[in-house]
C-alpha cells in the first residue's frame, strides 16, 4: 500500500520533470543585444550556435550599426561624415565623400527620384523648420515654408559617381533620417550573414528603430520568421498583423510615430516637399519588404507620400512588396506579400493592393 | 426545539468568531511576506469546529456569513470568491469528519484549506474568463497546506474545551 | 469509535504530496523561458498584445477599465488598478513565459507567453 503511493509520487514528479524539459523551447534566442543607436532602440537577437560566439556576433552586429551612425550618417555627431558634409563651406563644393556615404546618398536619391519631388535627400531645411530632427515640433509660418521649399529639392543635389563627390546649394542641408535605420539594418545583417555562413549562428533578426532585417532561420526546421506590424491605432509594441518571411528587410513609415497637436490640429512627421506640409493622405502607415534595408526604408516613405496606386509601379520596379494601412482600418497588400500576411488585430479588413 | 435554539445560538456565536478572526487577520501585516492572494485563514477554525460539532447547516451558515462579511468589507468579488471557497471547503470538511477515519485534524485542516483555495480560483477563473489564473495555484497550495495544518492543530487543541461547553447544555 | 488523531500518517502523506507538487512547480517556473509577449485579456477577450522582446523603453498602457500597465526592459506589470485588494499589482513585474497577474474585480488577466514566440520582431 505504502509502496504504491511512493511510486505514484515518483510518477507525478517524473511527469512534472518531463513538463520542465518541454518548457525549454529550442526556439529561444541564443543571445540578444538591446541598446540605443541612431537615436532609436536597436535590438539584435540571434538563434542557434554556442552562446559565447553567438553573443559576440550579436554584439558585432550592433556595433556595426553604431559605427555607421557615428562615422558616417549621424546628423549631429561631429565625428560623422554627414555632419562634416553639411557643415562644409559651399566654396569647397564639390566635396569628396567615402564610398559608403556616397552609396547611401546615391541609392536614396535614385529611389526618391520617383517621388515627383515629394521626397528628397536634400530636405534638411524643412525638417529643421518643423523640428522633425530634434523632436521639438512646431508649425512654421507660411513664408518660412515658402523660403525653405526651393532648398528642398534633389535637382540641386549633384552626385558625381566617377569622382565620388557631392555638391548642393548653399543653405541646403542633406538629411538621411528616413533611410538611416534601413542602412543600419543592412550593416547589421551583413555581420549576421557572415556569422551564419561560417556556422556561428543559425540566424538572427535585427531591429533598428522598427526597421527589421532577418537573416538565416530561427528554428532548426527553418520555419519562416514572423514579424509583427505595429498597430497604428494601438500603443507602442502592439501589432495588428504578422508577416511570415524568409530573409527579408522590412520597414514601416507611419504617421503615428511622431505626432504633435497644435491648436486642435494633429500633424505628423512625414513631410511632402511639394507642399512643405505633412503629407495629406488617408494612409496611416505603409510597411515595405524589399531587397535591402535602405530600399525598404526609402520605399516605405515613398509609398506613404505617393499613395497606393502611384506607388505600385515603383515597388514593382524595385522588386519590393508593401502593406498599406488606411485610416478606416482597411489594409491593402501587394500580391507577392498577400499570402504572408495574417491579421491578429480585430476590426481590420484585408484586400489585395490595386 | 430547545436544542435547535441552542444550535442556532452557537452558530451565531461561532459565526461572530469567524468574522472577528477575519477582521483581526486583516490587521496583520501579512502582505509583506505572503504570496499574492494568500491569507492565514484563521477564521476557518470556526468552520472546522462547526463542521465537526454542530453539523452541516450551521457549518454552511458560517461559510455564508463569512462570505457576506467579505462582500461587505472587501467588495462583491471577494465575497463571491469567499462564498465558493468557503462552501466547497466546508462541504469537504463535513464529508471528511463523517466518512474518513484515516486523516487527523491536521490532514482535514490541510485538505479543506486547499479546497478553499481551489474554490476561490475556480470563481476567479470563471470571472475573468481565463484559465491562466491557475498560475497562482501552486503558491496558494503550498501556503494553504501550511495554514491548513496550523488551523487543524489549533482546532484540535481548543476542541476539548469547546466540547465541554457543548456538553454543559 | 476511535478518537481522531492530531496528526496521522495519511496527513503526512497529503502534506508531502502537496509540498512535492509545489516544489516541482517552482522548479519548473525557475527554468521558464523569457517572455516574448504579454497578452492582456478582459472578460476572456484579448484586448492588447504587448511585444516584450522589443520593449526596452518604459511604456504605459491604460485599458478601458482603468487598469494601467507599465512595460519596460522586457517586463510588464500592473501599475494601477482600482481593485480593493491590489493583488494584480502585487504580482510585480512579469518577465518569464507563464507569469501571470490577475485582477478579478476588473476581469483582467495579464499573461506572458514565451514558448510559442508569436513574433520575433515588430516593424514600426
Amino acid at each position: 500500500m505504502r509502496k504504491s503511493i511512493v511510486s505514484r509520487c515518483l510518477a507525478a514528479a517524473l511527469a512534472l520533470g518531463a513538463l520542465c524539459a518541454c518548457g525549454r523551447a529550442d526556439s529561444a534566442p541564443t543571445a540578444s543585444v538591446q541598446n540605443v543607436a541612431m537615436g532609436s532602440a536597436v535590438s539584435v537577437q540571434v538563434y542557434g550556435g554556442r552562446e559565447a560566439a553567438a553573443s559576440a556576433a550579436a554584439k558585432d552586429a550592433y556595433d556595426a550599426v553604431q559605427a555607421l551612425d557615428v562615422q558616417v550618417l549621424s546628423r549631429t555627431a561631429s565625428s560623422s561624415e554627414m555632419y562634416r558634409l553639411n557643415a562644409a563651406d559651399p566654396a569647397d563644393f564639390p566635396v569628396q565623400v567615402s564610398a559608403e556615404l556616397f552609396d547611401v546618398l546615391q541609392r536614396t536619391k535614385e529611389i526618391y527620384s520617383a517621388s515627383g519631388g515629394r521626397a528628397a535627400v536634400g530636405c534638411g531645411a524643412l525638417t529643421q523648420l518643423w523640428g522633425v530632427d530634434t523632436d521639438e515640433f512646431r508649425v512654421p509660418a507660411a513664408d518660412e515654408i515658402a523660403q525653405a521649399l526651393p532648398l528642398c529639392s534633389d535637382d540641386t543635389v549633384t552626385l558625381d559617381a566617377q569622382a565620388r563627390t557631392v555638391s548642393f546649394l548653399p543653405g541646403q542641408t542633406l538629411n538621411l533620417g528616413s533611410v538611416g535605420k534601413g542602412a543600419g539594418c543592412d550593416k547589421a545583417a551583413a555581420v549576421l550573414k557572415e556569422a551564419v555562413a561560417d556556422g556561428t549562428l543559425r540566424g538572427g533578426v535585427v531591429s533598428v528603430g522598427g526597421s527589421v532585417a532577418t537573416v538565416g532561420a530561427w528554428t532548426k526546421a527553418g520555419e519562416p520568421w514572423r514579424i509583427g506590424v505595429r498597430d497604428p491605432f494601438g500603443d507602442a509594441n502592439t501589432y495588428f498583423a504578422t508577416l511570415s518571411v524568409g530573409e527579408a528587410y522590412i520597414s514601416t513609415s507611419g504617421s503615428y510615430e511622431k505626432q504633435f497637436t497644435i491648436d486642435g490640429k494633429t500633424y505628423h512627421h512625414i513631410l511632402d516637399l511639394t507642399t512643405g506640409y505633412p503629407a495629406d493622405t488617408d494612409l496611416v502607415s505603409v510597411t515595405v519588404s524589399a531587397q535591402t534595408g535602405l530600399e525598404s526604408d526609402a520605399l516605405s516613405t515613398l509609398c506613404f507620400l505617393l499613395g497606393e496606386q502611384a506607388a505600385l509601379p515603383v515597388l514593382e520596379s524595385c522588386g519590393a512588396e508593401a502593406l498599406f494601412v488606411y485610416a478606416d482600418k482597411t489594409v491593402a497588400v501587394t500580391a507577392g506579400l498577400y499570402p504572408a500576411v495574417e491579421l491578429t488585430g480585430a476590426a481590420y479588413t484585408l484586400r489585395e493592393a490595386a | 426545539m430547545k436544542k435547535n435554539t441552542y444550535t442556532l445560538a452557537l452558530t451565531g456565536l461561532f459565526g461572530a468568531c469567524a468574522v472577528a478572526l477575519s477582521y483581526l487577520e486583516s490587521l496583520l501585516p501579512t502582505e509583506a511576506f505572503l504570496p499574492p492572494g494568500a491569507k492565514p485563514g484563521f477564521s476557518n477554525l470556526a468552520n472546522l469546529f462547526a463542521a465537526e460539532a454542530l453539523g452541516p447547516l450551521p457549518a454552511l451558515g458560517i461559510a455564508l456569513l463569512k462570505a457576506g462579511f467579505a462582500a461587505f468589507t472587501r467588495g462583491g468579488t471577494a465575497g463571491l470568491m469567499s462564498l465558493c471557497g468557503g462552501v466547497l471547503s466546508t462541504a469537504v470538511m463535513l464529508l471528511l469528519f463523517r466518512k474518513d477515519k484515516r486523516l487527523g485534524y491536521v490532514g482535514i485542516g490541510v485538505v479543506s484549506a486547499v479546497c478553499h483555495n481551489l474554490g476561490q480560483l475556480a470563481v476567479a477563473a470563471a470571472m475573468v474568463g481565463n484559465v491562466s489564473v491557475l498560475a497562482y495555484l501552486p503558491a496558494l497550495l503550498l501556503f494553504g497546506a501550511t495554514a491548513g495544518a496550523l488551523t487543524g492543530l489549533i482546532s484540535r487543541a481548543v476542541m476539548p474545551a469547546l466540547q465541554r461547553v457543548l456538553r454543559r447544555k | 469509535m476511535k478518537e481522531r488523531k492530531w496528526f496521522s500518517k495519511t496527513d503526512a502523506l497529503v502534506l508531502c504530496l502537496l509540498v512535492l507538487l509545489a516544489a516541482a512547480f517552482f522548479l519548473w517556473r525557475a527554468h521558464a523561458s523569457p517572455g516574448t509577449a504579454a497578452v492582456v485579456t478582459v472578460d476572456g477577450e484579448t484586448v492588447l498584445t504587448i511585444d516584450l522582446s522589443a520593449c526596452v523603453q518604459r511604456e504605459t498602457y491604460t485599458l478601458a477599465n482603468g487598469v494601467e500597465l507599465v512595460a519596460e526592459d522586457h517586463t510588464v506589470r500592473v501599475a494601477r488598478s482600482d481593485c480593493p485588494d491590489g493583488l494584480c499589482m502585487r504580482a510585480g513585474a512579469l518577465s518569464k513565459a507563464g507569469d501571470t497577474a490577475v485582477c478579478v474585480p476588473n476581469r483582467t488577466v495579464v499573461a506572458v507567453t514565451g514558448a510559442d514566440r508569436p513574433v520575433q520582431a515588430v516593424t514600426y
